[in-house]
C-alpha cells in the first residue's frame, strides 16, 4: 500500500467511524426546532405535521421542493379558491427565506 | 316546566280565547299589557309527551309583556341548579307574532348586583348579571330601544323594548336571548333564551296549516357547578359535560301518530356545542332554515344545526315504534364530541285513545314551491356593489381569559370601531376565511344572507340563513343586501365564549 494509499484508507476509516458515531447519536435524537415563523402552522397541520382535521394534508416528510412551491403558490395567488383562500392568508408575510426554513422543517419530520 | 308570573296589576282584563288567555291592563309601573297566554301543554293531549313551552301571542297587532331575567332554581339530570332564565322558565316563553305587529316587552333585570372586582378588559368576560335582549334573525331596526345589543341593562334596571316587526318579514322561527358582550355566553350557556314565531304566508301552506306544531328548544347548561355560574372556566372546553335539554326537559317523549306529519320548530340555543342530528327511520323533510323558507319541502337524512341555528321540519310517523333523535358521534375541529341522546320518539296508532277528537292530524308533504318572500330573492352577480374579506383568527396574548384573543381581520372586538360601513340598498358578497382549527357559526344581525359556497364548492341551494358555520381551516362565501334599516349592529361567532373573548365586529350601515 502506498502513501497515498494509506492515506485514503485513513480517511475511509474515519468517515467510517463518523457514520458509525453518527448512528449511535441516531438512537436518541434531538430533533431539529421548528422555525419560530412556523408555530403558526402547527395549529392545524399538527405539531408533528400529522394534523387532527380530516379535510387538512399531512405534511410531515413531504418533499421539500414540493413544500416550498406550494408555499410560494399561495402566496402568489396561484393556488386560490375553497381552502387555498386559509393558505393565502396564513402565507402572506412569509419571506422566501422563511418558505425554505419551513419546507426544509417539515420536509425532515418522518 | 314552571308557569310564567304575571305580578301585580293595578287594573286589568282576563278573557278566554281559543286555548289561550287574553291580558290587557296597565301594570304598577305604567306598562300597559296586551297578550295571549297559552301554557305549556302537549300538543297532542298526551300527559307525559313533550309540552310545548308556554306562549305569548300578539293581541290586535300588538305583543305587549313583561320580560325579565332572573335567578331560577331548575332540577337538572345532574341535581339542583341555579340558572340565570328569562320569566323563571327553561326555555323562556315562546313569543308569536305577525308580520307588521308591534313587540313591546317591558325587561326588567331581577338579578343581583355583579360581584366586586369585575375586569374592565371588553374582551375578558365580566359583570354576569348585566344584560339585554336580542331578537335573533328578526329583520328589524337595530336602533334605539329596537335590536339594539349595544345597551347594558344593571340589576335592577327596567328597559322598554319596541320592535317593529315589517309587514312582509319572512314567516318561520327566529328566536330572543341576551346579548350584552361579556356575558352572553354565560348567560345563554345558563339557558337565558326562548323561541320567536312569526307568522306567514308558510303557516297558510294547506299541508303544513293542518299539521300539529311543535316547538324543540336544544339547551345545554353545564351541571356540577355549585351556585350561579359566576365564571368562565366551566364552559370555556368545548368538551365540556353538558346536559342537553329539550324545553327544559332530560331526553323527553315525544309522541307522533302513525301516518301523522307533524310541523316541528327546532331551535339550538346552546352556546358552543354543534348539534347534528339524525332520526333514523322516519321521514324528516325541511321547509325553512334560519326563519327563511325554503323553495320546496326538501327530504333530509342529517340535520346539522350550529348554536343559533332554527330548522322547520316536517316529520312522518311511517310505522309505529320507538325512535331515536340523536347526535352522532362527531368532531367539532379537533375536538371529538360525544353522542347525545337528546329525545325519545314513539311513533302510535293513528287512533290512539289518548289524543283528544278533533287534534289536528296532518298527513302529506307540500309538493308545490313554498311561498316565495321579497327579501329572500336570488341575489345575482349584477347586484354586487362590494366584495369584502373577513378573517377570523386567534392568538395567544397573555393577560387574556385563558391568554386567548379571538379575532377578525387581525382585531378583537372594540366596541369604538366600526369594522365595516356601508349603505342602506348595498348588496354585498363577503368571504369568511377561517383560519383556526375549530368551526365557527357566524351570525350577522338585521339581515339574513344568501350562502353561495362553503370551501369554494358552490351550494346549489344557495340558502338563506342568518347564522353559518365557516368549517375549520376553511371558507364559506354569503351574499346580503343591507335592507330597509340604516344604524350599527354586529357580527360575531355564536360559540359564545369566543364572542365574549374577542370575535365580534360592528357593522355600521349609513342611511
Amino acid at each position: 500500500m502506498n502513501k497515498l494509499h494509506t492515506i485514503y484508507a485513513a480517511r475511509a476509516l474515519l468517515v467510517g467511524g463518523i457514520i458509525h458515531s453518527g448512528l449511535a447519536v441516531a438512537d436518541t435524537p434531538t430533533p431539529s426546532a421548528i422555525p419560530p415563523i412556523g408555530s403558526q402552522c402547527l395549529s392545524c397541520h399538527g405539531t408533528d405535521g400529522r394534523p387532527a382535521l380530516a379535510d387538512v394534508p399531512i405534511i410531515a416528510g413531504q418533499q421539500p421542493i414540493y413544500l416550498a412551491n406550494a408555499l410560494r403558490h399561495y402566496k402568489s395567488g396561484q393556488r386560490t379558491g375553497g381552502q387555498a383562500l386559509v393558505m393565502q392568508e396564513m402565507v402572506k408575510d412569509l419571506t422566501d427565506k422563511d418558505i425554505e426554513a419551513l419546507a426544509i422543517w417539515f420536509g425532515e419530520q418522518k | 316546566m314552571k308557569k310564567i308570573e304575571r305580578r301585580t296589576f293595578l287594573k286589568g282584563a282576563a278573557a278566554l280565547s281559543a286555548g289561550g288567555i287574553v291580558f290587557q291592563g296597565i301594570t304598577s309601573s305604567g306598562f300597559s299589557y296586551a297578550n295571549e297566554l297559552h301554557a305549556s301543554v302537549s300538543p297532542l293531549g298526551i300527559s307525559d309527551d313533550l309540552p310545548n313551552p308556554p306562549e305569548l301571542r300578539s293581541v290586535d297587532g300588538q305583543l305587549r309583556a313583561e320580560m325579565y331575567m332572573s335567578y331560577n332554581k331548575v332540577e337538572l339530570p345532574s341535581g339542583t341548579a341555579m340558572l340565570r332564565n328569562f320569566n323563571n322558565s327553561l326555555p323562556g316563553p315562546t313569543l308569536r307574532i305577525n308580520p307588521g305587529d308591534t313587540l313591546e316587552l317591558a325587561f326588567e333585570n331581577r338579578m343581583p348586583e355583579n360581584t366586586p372586582d369585575q375586569p374592565s378588559e371588553v374582551n375578558i368576560p365580566n359583570h354576569f348579571n348585566t344584560t339585554n335582549m336580542h331578537y335573533h334573525g328578526f329583520h328589524v331596526s337595530p336602533k334605539g330601544n329596537s335590536d339594539n345589543v349595544y345597551l347594558n341593562i344593571e340589576p335592577d334596571q327596567n328597559f322598554n323594548y319596541v320592535v317593529k316587526i315589517p309587514d312582509d318579514h319572512p314567516a318561520g322561527s327566529y328566536w330572543y336571548h341576551p346579548h350584552r358582550h361579556g356575558s352572553v355566553s354565560a348567560q345563554v350557556a345558563s339557558g337565558a333564551a326562548g323561541m320567536a314565531v312569526i307568522t306567514g304566508t308558510l303557516d297558510e301552506v294547506p299541508e303544513i296549516k293542518e299539521a300539529v306544531e311543535r316547538v324543540l328548544v336544544i339547551q345545554a347548561p353545564i351541571p356540577g357547578v355549585d351556585g350561579i355560574l359566576d365564571a368562565e372556566d366551566p364552559i370555556w372546553p368545548l368538551d365540556a359535560e353538558r346536559d342537553f335539554l329539550v324545553n327544559g326537559v332530560y331526553k323527553p317523549r315525544i309522541y307522533i301518530r302513525e301516518g301523522e306529519v307533524q310541523r316541528w320548530r327546532i331551535l339550538h340555543a346552546g352556546d358552543a356545542q354543534f348539534f347534528p342530528f339524525k332520526i333514523d327511520g322516519l321521514e324528516v323533510y325541511e321547509i325553512g332554515r334560519d326563519g327563511n323558507p325554503l323553495p320546496k319541502a326538501k327530504r333530509r337524512d342529517e340535520i346539522y344545526l350550529a348554536p343559533g341555528n332554527r330548522v322547520d321540519v316536517l316529520v312522518k310517523g311511517v310505522k309505529s315504534g320507538a325512535y331515536l333523535l340523536a347526535r352522532p358521534f362527531f368532531d367539532q375541529g379537533k375536538a371529538s364530541l360525544p353522542q347525545v341522546h337528546l329525545a325519545n320518539i314513539f311513533v302510535i296508532p293513528k287512533d290512539d285513545a289518548r289524543v283528544p277528537a278533533g287534534t289536528p292530524f296532518g298527513k302529506e308533504i307540500p309538493q308545490g314551491d313554498l311561498p316565495k318572500n321579497r327579501i329572500l330573492t336570488d341575489i345575482t352577480d349584477d347586484e354586487i356593489t362590494a366584495h369584502r374579506k373577513i378573517v377570523l383568527g386567534v392568538e395567544d396574548v397573555k393577560g387574556y381569559f385563558h391568554d386567548t384573543l379571538f379575532t377578525i381581520n387581525g382585531e378583537p372586538f372594540d366596541p369604538r370601531r366600526d369594522d365595516v360601513v356601508s349603505k342602506v340598498g348595498a348588496v354585498e358578497e363577503w368571504t369568511l376565511i377561517n383560519t383556526t382549527p375549530y368551526p365557527h357559526p357566524i351570525h350577522i344581525h338585521v339581515n339574513p344572507f344568501q350562502v353561495m359556497s362553503v370551501n369554494g364548492v358552490p351550494d346549489p341551494d344557495k340558502p338563506w340563513m342568518d347564522t353559518i358555520a365557516v368549517p375549520a381551516a376553511g371558507s364559506v362565501t354569503f351574499r346580503t343586501r343591507f335592507l330597509d334599516f340604516s344604524g350599527r349592529y354586529v357580527m360575531h361567532c355564536h360559540i359564545l365564549p369566543h364572542e365574549d373573548t374577542g370575535m365580534m365586529i360592528n357593522v355600521n350601515i349609513e342611511a
